[in-house]
């Protein structure tokens, strides 16, 4: 799990202007780790594909 | 379910009854009955009624507007209709009338559709429970989301027909947990604008209704290009064309692995049963898995997080405290998340989308088969779902087997296929390819003629009222 430090997690709510007290930057943090966690599992799905696989459109991707 | 378009419509044009009369009669099982199921948000009796009558007189005149015209439908509270407020489910939204429809709504209102009221949505369409709607065949189950107050609308008969949207599965879920039919068109068949997004490129419009060819008529009257949607595409298409044409020598991929397991064993029963109703029609049922697919809901979510994020964003930085936590942290993360983990999303998207085109063109598949869910109708205080030793959250359960849909655009309807032992209904999802709605509605009708689960009705519905 990515940890990242609540007070960098402040720094990035308050740049998001989310500064209200409402959000908690410890809690945030451990949201932010899990959902990180969960993107880095598509690196095995992404692994040795080619641009065009990732990035192509066809008829079948709008 | 009963109370289908087609009787309607014939009694409509016979003389036999009147769009006001039909009108009348939804809004008396309403009143009488949507205490308790909470299905309408807002009902508009005054508007419905002069609605009614208007199409009487256009009927009267000669003027056929089509299929849904003199019908009765639900619009979902996240759709605008001129004159209602739009709440979404939320305190966040202003309680005051909008002014104008939204495309999907001015398209029913030119086919002469009487336009009953606003349904439940779960809040900001970003949930599976729709509080505080509850399910026709059981009012201690959710209907299901987010467009749950359309499923129980049209499980209940009080409208035949309901608009629903759909971001990860939210037609195919309340049309599975309700026992009603929905159907996802592909990403560009049906107009957004005017209504309120979740997720801009996973949201799609779509209808939920008492039968297959209900849905299909349905289908017929929104779809089309729109100028102020420009995903949108070709006109003029009928979907009720090849609903009588049967599934002779249609091959069928009938999904396997993961996100299409584990179910309920129940549901596990009811689908295999409607697979092998099909073959015994003459299609050819061929075990499909796609590996790629267990990264659904990374990518799913992956997505939805900075795009709902995106446009909620006032929202979130001024009223934090009305929305649910729940959504607010999905909406924080992806307010904060770095666009790696967006763009990363989006390229799952596409190998996802591909392996799903690689399974058609591999197998020479028309369609592919899979439970619309993999467990009934949740408690409205359940979190979990249990099977064998794995425990999954409600809404991971119900959103893993719907959203490869929603990533790859493809059509996909969920069709009632049977009940569980508690008496709830089962759906079976058919997907297709791009723009072959005709194709996933053929198979549902054929499968619909020979199941004949539409012809149950729950406890609570409108043909139940004392006179």
């Amino acid at each position: 799990m990515t940890a990242l430090d609540p007070a960098i997690v402040a720094e990035l709510l308050r740049a998001a202007g989310l500064d209200h007290p409402i959000f908690d930057p410890v809690e945030v943090a451990a949201d932010f780790a899990q959902r990180t966690t969960d993107i880095e599992s598509l690196d095995a799905l992404l692994a040795g594909r080619s641009p065009c696989d990732v990035t192509h459109r066809s008829e079948w991707q709008r | 379910m009963t109370g289908g378009l087609l009787d309607s419509a014939q009694a409509l044009r016979s003389g036999s009854t009147t769009s006001v009369a039909l009108t009348e009669a939804s809004l008396t099982a309403i009143e009488r009955l949507d205490d308790e199921l909470k299905a309408f948000v807002l009902v508009d009796a005054a508007a419905a009624l002069e609605a009614g009558r208007q199409a009487d007189l256009e009927l009267d005149a000669g003027r056929d507007l089509g299929p849904l015209m003199g019908i009765g439908v639900g619009i979902k509270d996240i759709v605008d209709v001129a004159g209602l407020p739009t709440r979404c489910g939320s305190t966040t939204y202003p309680a005051g009338p909008v002014r104008s429809d939204a495309s999907v709504v001015s398209r029913l209102r030119a086919g002469g559709a009487v336009i009953i009221g606003k349904t439940t949505a779960h809040e900001l369409a970003c949930g599976v429970y729709s509080a505080p709607a509850r399910n026709p065949w059981a009012t201690d189950r959710i209907p299901g989301g987010s467009s749950g107050g359309s499923g129980a609308a049209v499980a209940a008969g009080f409208v035949p027909v309901a608009i629903g949207s759909d971001t990860g599965g939210s037609v195919r879920i309340p049309a599975s947990l309700c026992g009603v039919v929905g159907l996802k068109p592909t990403y560009g068949r049906v107009s957004r604008a005017g209504v309120e997004p979740l997720s801009w490129s996973l949201d799609h419009i779509g209808p939920l209704a008492s039968d297959v060819n209900t849905a299909a008529a349905a289908l017929g009257v929104i779809a089309g290009r729109d100028d102020s949607d420009p995903t949108t595409t070709t006109t003029g298409i009928d979907f009720t064309d090849a609903l009588d044409r049967g599934v002779e020598g249609l091959r069928l991929g009938v999904m396997e692995g993961a996100p299409f397991e584990p179910l309920q064993p129940d549901v596990a029963g009811a689908v295999g049963q409607a697979v092998e109703i099909l073959a015994d029609l003459g299609a050819v049922p061929v075990r499909v898995m796609i590996p790629e697919l267990r990264h659904t809901l990374t990518a799913e979510f992956g997505i939805v997080g900075p795009e709902a994020a995106q446009y909620h964003r006032d929202r979130l930085r001024q009223m934090p405290e009305q929305i649910d936590p729940g959504i607010r942290a999905l909406l924080v993360a992806g307010s904060i998340s770095p666009a790696a983990h967006y763009l990363k999303a989006l390229e799952a998207r596409r190998v996802l989308t591909d392996a799903i085109r690689e399974a058609f063109y591999a197998s020479e598949l028309d369609a592919l088969v899979s439970p619309t869910l993999p467990a009934t109708a949740a408690r409205p205080d359940q979190e979990n779902f249990e099977y064998g030793d794995t425990t999954e959250a409600v809404t991971l359960s119900y959103v893993r087997t719907t959203a490869p849909f929603n990533l790859s655009g493809l059509p996909a309807i969920s069709v009632p296929c049977g009940f569980d032992s508690s008496g709830l209904p089962i759906g079976m999802q058919i997907a297709g390819r791009p723009f072959d709605e005709a194709m996933v509605l053929r198979i549902a009708a054929a499968y619909e003629r020979a199941g004949a689960w539409t012809t149950v009705v729950p406890p609570i519905h409108s043909t139940r009222i004392q006179q």
